[in-house]
């Protein structure tokens, strides 16, 4: 295996809030190998845009404060080394954002935004003088170059009349046009890698569909890597090749795009997949509770308040390491200690769910035995599915 | 819409603005108490001589006959004859108004120059020694009488250093009269003795008039540039690498303008009514002493001129920054915010 280009280790990162010390961030380990796409899917609150933030260098500090971690691009450490970080950011890094509605400046035009992209390609500092020329209209980068670069590029993303786009406001444009236009900055700087912060999110659904289409495109064809932040199974099956896992802070699960969707090993992943909302299932288990306080988050594996198969005198004590399966899949649940096979494991946590749901403390909705057999059902049922 | 048809509509929305005002000035001055034929000619004229100059005067006709009469006239330049100097008011405003407006629009370009980047400094610092030397300052110029002010200063920058006179307009030979503006007047003639005079003339009362201001600016333009600069699109842009200085002057800076653009054309009117103190006390031979003698004689016809002219200057200059705030943020020419 080739050196990842981008690798984090065990980031640990706080928040200073009016309620304490929130320990958002718990110990994340995640790589990203050169010309991969790497999903991190979880809900709401989980931590992964502070992850993303984190890499971009972008973390308000404070009041986040990153503890302990470290961050490999191309071999090279940089939460130590801000100059560094900062270099690597305007040189190699490109993030797209949620919305595309307030990530562009609503007064200037896309042209001119596009055009200062360009000229500070690279450049980390400017004098007052070069300000002041800005401002008043001189640049000395040839206009013809740049506009022919910013047509071409919008024009690979699909956008109609880009001459005129370049001269429109953000508030002319729509929605899936202003996200294109956000991608095409990002674009602009050439870089390496791409963190994209659920870019689709605030989209409606046929405009999801074009921009990651035109976004897997741009990412094939430049050979990019990516880093993709989404809540949204879904988008991750479609662009991702590995996706991480992650609950309250820490990394739950590892794996393929495949394995982790039809065969979810963490019970969090299990229930995560669970909850995607079918056509022909409408009785869905999905996970109870919300994420946990950060302030004074549980003890042991942070996931056991919710978990169905959760083991007291255990999950609630010893925090579960990563233990390492086939495949390059790793799973942060004490179900998998000591080497159990995948199947054997989701037959414990299935029968612990059942024995548990009856005296469950954080079970409101499920309490009759029927729906239990259901789960069961269901879980040997994907399983199967997986094994075959 | 592009920007010129925005600049249109804005210009013609300021005329019924001006008509209303005009309405309700002339209708006040109509029913206040005292009957201005009766003041203008004193106690011991006879009720004949009153009666002929109220007919004269057409104060028999119908209010809205007057208020026409009085309208017609305006357009041809004539706003009555004042009581106090015998004079066609419109004379006499043309005489003492370009004072007044060379003071309050040097006190307000003293004010934007300064105020806008103290409220940036402040900004960019927030809660640390900047911020709160800004903001000390921005209390003090709010909350300090301006005459006292005026006292002050006349006492620390006249009396004590000597360096600016402490009252009256120039101190050579005036230029020959172009605008009324002595600053331009002296250009126009290329006397730049008299400029240097004017301007010094000119420095004390428009800084006291603009501490004020200046003071509002400054809060302004801090709070919606910390605003701003908490904007999605600022940590987008950054991170596209654009440096983070010509963020912060460029697309912060013309975002949060448009708020502070408001307080610019409040302000600015308001000068006016702060101008009236300052003149006295600097002697500035400008609209104030006129107006208060004017409002102590009773003399109608001059209230109303002088308090027209308030009246458009707030016009235009609400107007003026309506047009501005369309030039800062596109988002104000399509009529509507669409976030």
């Amino acid at each position: 295996m080739t050196d990842p280009i981008l690798e984090l280790r065990d980031l640990e990162v706080h928040f200073n809030t009016f309620d304490g010390r929130a320990e958002v961030i718990n110990g994340v380990d995640l790589t990203v190998e050169e010309g991969e796409t790497v999903a991190i899917v979880g809900e709401s609150g989980c931590g992964k845009s502070v992850t993303a933030e984190t890499v971009m260098g972008m973390l308000p500090q404070p009041p986040g404060e990153i503890v302990n971690g470290e961050l490999y691009y191309r071999d090279e450490e940089l939460l130590g080394d801000e100059t560094a970080h900062e270099r690597v950011k305007t040189e190699s890094l490109g993030m797209i954002f949620q919305d595309p509605m307030t990530s562009l400046s609503p007064v200037f035009t896309v042209g001119e935004m596009m055009r200062d992209v360009m000229t500070y390609q690279n450049k980390t500092n400017v004098g007052w003088l070069e300000i002041f020329r800005n401002i008043v209209g001189r640049r000395d980068v040839s206009e013809a170059d740049m506009h022919d670069r910013c047509i071409e590029l919008l024009d690979r993303l699909q956008i109609p009349d880009p001459e005129g786009i370049l001269d429109r406001y953000p508030i002319e444009l729509s929605g899936g046009m202003r996200q294109r236009v956000l991608i095409a900055m990002a674009m602009l700087g050439e870089p390496e890698f791409l963190i994209a912060d659920e870019p689709t999110t605030a989209l409606d659904v046929t405009v999801q569909d074009q921009i990651l289409d035109l976004l897997s495109e741009q990412v094939k064809r430049e050979d990019l890597s990516m880093l993709y932040i989404t809540h949204n199974l879904g988008v991750a099956r479609r662009i991702a090749d590995r996706i991480y896992v992650m609950y309250a802070g820490e990394i739950a699960e590892v794996g393929s795009c495949e394995d982790i969707l039809d065969e979810p090993l963490h019970p969090y992943s299990r229930g995560l997949v669970d909850s995607v909302p079918k056509l022909t299932e409408f009785d869905r288990e999905g996970i109870e509770g919300l994420i946990p306080n950060y302030t004074e988050p549980p003890s042991g594996c942070r996931f056991h308040p919710r978990c169905p198969a959760a083991v007291a005198g255990e999950c609630d004590v010893t925090r579960p390491p990563r233990f390492e399966l086939a495949d390059g899949r790793e799973v942060a649940c004490l179900l998998y200690e000591d080497g159990l096979s995948p199947a054997a494991a989701n037959e414990i946590a299935a029968t612990e769910a059942d024995t548990n749901r009856g005296s469950g403390t954080t079970h409101g909705r499920s309490s009759g035995p029927r729906e239990s057999d259901e789960s069961i059902e269901s879980l040997t049922q994907r399983m199967e599915d997986a094994n075959e | 819409m592009g920007f010129k048809s925005y600049v249109i509509r804005r210009t013609l929305a300021g005329i019924p603005v001006f008509i209303g005002l005009s309405i309700l000035i002339f209708t006040l001055a109509r029913v206040l108490p005292g009957d201005p034929a009766r003041l203008a000619l004193g106690p011991r004229a006879s009720e004949e001589a009153v009666q002929s100059l109220r007919e004269e005067m057409g104060l028999h006709d119908p209010i809205v006959v007057q208020y026409l009469d009085y309208m017609a006239g305006l357009f041809q330049g004539d706003m009555g004859i004042s009581l106090t100097t015998n004079r066609n008011v419109a004379a006499d405003l043309l005489y003492f108004f370009p004072a007044t407006f060379e003071l309050i629009t040097v006190g307000m370009l003293i004010a934007i120059v300064l105020g806008i980047p103290l409220g940036i400094i402040a900004g960019q610092n927030k809660d640390e020694a900047e911020d709160n030397a800004s903001r000390l300052f921005a209390f003090f110029g709010v909350s300090m009488p301006a005459f006292w002010a005026a006292i002050l200063l006349q006492l620390l920058f006249a009396f004590h250093l000597g360096l600016l006179p402490a009252t009256g307009r120039i101190g050579v030979e005036a230029p020959p009269r172009i605008t009324g503006l002595m600053l331009v007047d002296s250009l126009v003639a290329t006397d730049f003795e008299a400029f240097r005079s004017a301007l010094a003339h000119l420095l004390l009362p428009a800084f006291t008039l603009a501490l004020a201001p200046m003071a509002d600016i400054a809060r302004m333009t801090r709070s919606s540039f910390i605003e701003e600069f908490n904007k999605d699109y600022v940590h987008a842009l950054h991170s596209s690498g654009i440096p983070g200085k010509l963020i912060a002057y460029k697309y912060v800076l013309k975002a949060s303008f448009a708020s502070t653009l408001t307080i610019i054309a409040l302000d600015y009117g308001f000068l006016i009514g702060s101008a009236f103190l300052i003149e006295i006390v600097f002697a500035w031979p400008g609209m104030a002493r006129y107006g208060v003698d004017a409002i102590l004689a009773n003399d109608i016809n001059a209230i109303i001129g002088v308090t027209l002219v308030v009246g458009v200057v707030f016009i235009v200059a609400n107007l003026v920054v309506d047009i501005l705030y369309g030039y800062f943020d596109p988002r104000v020419r399509y009529g509507g915010d669409e976030e």
